[in-house]
């Protein structure tokens, strides 16, 4: 399998704090990829690093073999690398279809002067809300589309986000702790979501998640990351034997 | 009367015609003037509103836009001979052009900063007018009046025709954009820059292209108000102008675009209203305008919206 994204090298510290000390990563096409660790890590620093939010201090961000360190989010985002936010950035104000829509126009826009006269009898604004209720009934939120985003529960913006993700057509999909705030049901069906995203869709997914359970049962491999550093790799089997894991996780036996 | 409320095209061309009627049933000269100058004041509102109400970006620079659209176009008209529409249209372009000159830099910028830079801006352009412009700080006249072929625009209700069309087209566009899925992409801005950016969203354009059609609609505005009045002055263009949009703006409503007119015509309109009250009219006028703002945050817009309902529904 091809090497999709590659993380080499990558420090990064804030004010002093070494946050991330050298962390090579290589996420392979096609797989679920799951990033674990304890609070504080730097799972969340890693994934701003390769979407482009934050720039490391040292290191190099390689997507499908083509450096794109330095390159703007909105670069990265067109050239196949989306995400979804632990602390969620739903469009406030809009529904929760709008949402997707605003995702759906990024991909291909027909600027502000054809809005101006158009408005929403233009044409692709009919193709768009059909294309965007296509991509929240994959995730299961179609029975809320015309609700307003911020009146969903945190679990169900979770889901929003990944639906809106998904609509700018990505390679791979950086997702911090969807599971967060959702139920045992929820996250049972959100696992089933993520699998069909990839196997269907071909998406690649990098999943930074504290729920084990969802984390075992969906990845192909996992990343333990301990304080910026990595701890272990392998299969989500051979992470479970792992002692280092077991001891960074449980905490040494006195 | 749903069916109205629900098609906004429709309530849009109603409350035209009950202005325009209003100006022509009174056609009291003085009433018509200043619903004249509630429709340009309602121009420029809607151009903050596009800017403020649907992008969230701050500006308190209009009053530059204001002017340089005012001035522009009077002294082409002045000095280059041009006919009056052609300058008009001309000042309004080339301010909107210079207006990206502000905002590639500004629009880097965020919540105060951007305040702050923006207020600059009308600041300098108000200086401006005052050491360069024709008269320096007293100004200058005998500018033409706006003429299209062989149909000169004399009287005031011509002009209250001319800019309450001028608006109603405006804001047909104006509502046009805010129910496409570009207004809805510029709401987006409003509410998550960072989540914009990783969906491949190029921000800077964004910005600066409602900030060129905030500083267009504004000119065209300050534009009209030279070859009505004939007579400009830098004081009309200071940064209490821009103020006074930002008010008209809050006031009215600026979560709907609706907010523009209403605002525009009540914050016209109070001071005349308040005439009678003689030397307590400034107090009155301050206190009326700060209780507004303290108590409608939703704006006039919202219990209007609320009371019509509760009207038709009976």
């Amino acid at each position: 399998m091809d090497i999709l994204l590659e993380v080499k090298e990558i420090y990064k510290s804030f004010g002093g704090h070494e946050v991330l000390k050298g962390v090579n990563l290589k996420v392979r096409e096609g797989t679920i990829h799951a990033l674990i660790g304890p609070n504080g890590a730097g799972k969340t620093t890693l994934l701003n690093i390769i979407n482009g939010l934050e720039s490391p201090n040292r290191g190099k961000i390689l997507f499908q073999g083509k450096e794109i360190t330095s390159t703007p989010v909105e670069k990265r985002a067109k050239l196949g690398l989306a995400r979804t936010f632990q602390l969620l950035e739903i469009f406030s104000g809009l529904s929760v279809l709008e949402n997707v829509m605003v995702a759906l126009y990024a991909q291909r826009p027909w600027g502000m002067w054809k809005s101006l006269i158009l408005g929403d009898l233009n044409k692709r604004e009919k193709e768009i809300k059909e294309e965007a209720e296509r991509y929240l009934e994959e995730v299961n939120l179609l029975h809320r589309a015309k609700e307003e985003a911020q009146n969903l529960p945190a679990g169900e913006q979770k889901l929003l986000e990944i639906a809106r993700a998904l609509a700018i057509n990505p390679k791979i999909l950086l997702l911090d702790e969807p599971a967060a705030g959702l139920n045992n049901r929820e996250t049972q069906l959100l696992g089933e979501t993520l699998r069909m995203i990839c196997q269907k869709r071909g998406v690649t997914i990098l999943l930074v998640e504290h729920d084990m359970d969802l984390v075992m049962r969906i990845s192909n491999f996992i990343t333990v990351l301990n304080f910026g550093e990595i701890l272990a790799e392998g299969t989500p089997l051979e992470i479970q034997k792992n002692p280092q894991v077991i001891k960074a996780y449980l905490g040494e036996e006195t | 009367m749903k069916l109205i409320l629900k098609n906004s095209y429709l309530s849009v061309l109603l409350f035209y015609l009950l202005i325009i009627l209003s100006g022509f049933l009174k056609s009291d000269p003085y009433f018509v003037t200043i619903l004249i100058f509630a429709g340009l004041n309602a121009l420029s509102a809607l151009g903050l509103s596009l800017l403020m109400g649907l992008a969230g970006q701050i500006s308190l620079g209009q009053n530059g836009f204001y002017g340089l659209g005012a001035y522009l176009s009077a002294l082409f008209a002045l000095n280059l001979n041009l006919p009056v529409p052609v300058a008009l249209l001309l000042a309004s372009i080339l301010t909107s052009i210079l207006s990206l000159f502000l905002a590639v830099p500004a629009l880097r910028l965020k919540g105060h900063y951007l305040a702050v830079a923006t207020l600059g801006f009308g600041e300098i352009v108000y200086l401006l007018l005052n050491e360069w412009g024709p008269g320096g700080p007293s100004g200058f006249g005998n500018i033409p009046k706006l003429s299209l072929g062989s149909l000169t625009f004399e009287s005031p209700l011509s002009y209250l025709f001319l800019v309450w069309t001028l608006f109603l087209i405006a804001f047909l566009l104006a509502q046009n954009l805010a129910n496409s899925t570009y207004g809805r992409t510029l709401r987006a801005l409003h509410s998550s820059e960072t989540a914009l950016r990783t969906l491949g969203v190029n921000l800077v354009s964004l910005k600066v292209k409602i900030f060129f059609l905030s500083a267009f609609l504004t000119a065209l505005s300050g534009a009209i108000y030279a070859h009505f009045v004939t007579f400009l002055s830098p004081a009309t263009f200071s940064i209490f102008y821009s103020v006074l949009l930002l008010m008209m703006v809050m006031l009215g409503g600026i979560h709907s675009l609706w907010g523009a007119p209403l605002g525009a015509l009540f914050v016209t309109f109070l001071p005349e209203t308040l005439r009678p009250f003689k030397e307590y009219d400034i107090l009155l006028y301050g206190l009326i305008l700060t209780l507004g703002l303290i108590f409608l945050r939703k704006g006039l817009l919202y219990p209007l919206q609320k009371g019509l309902k509760k009207w038709i529904s009976f």
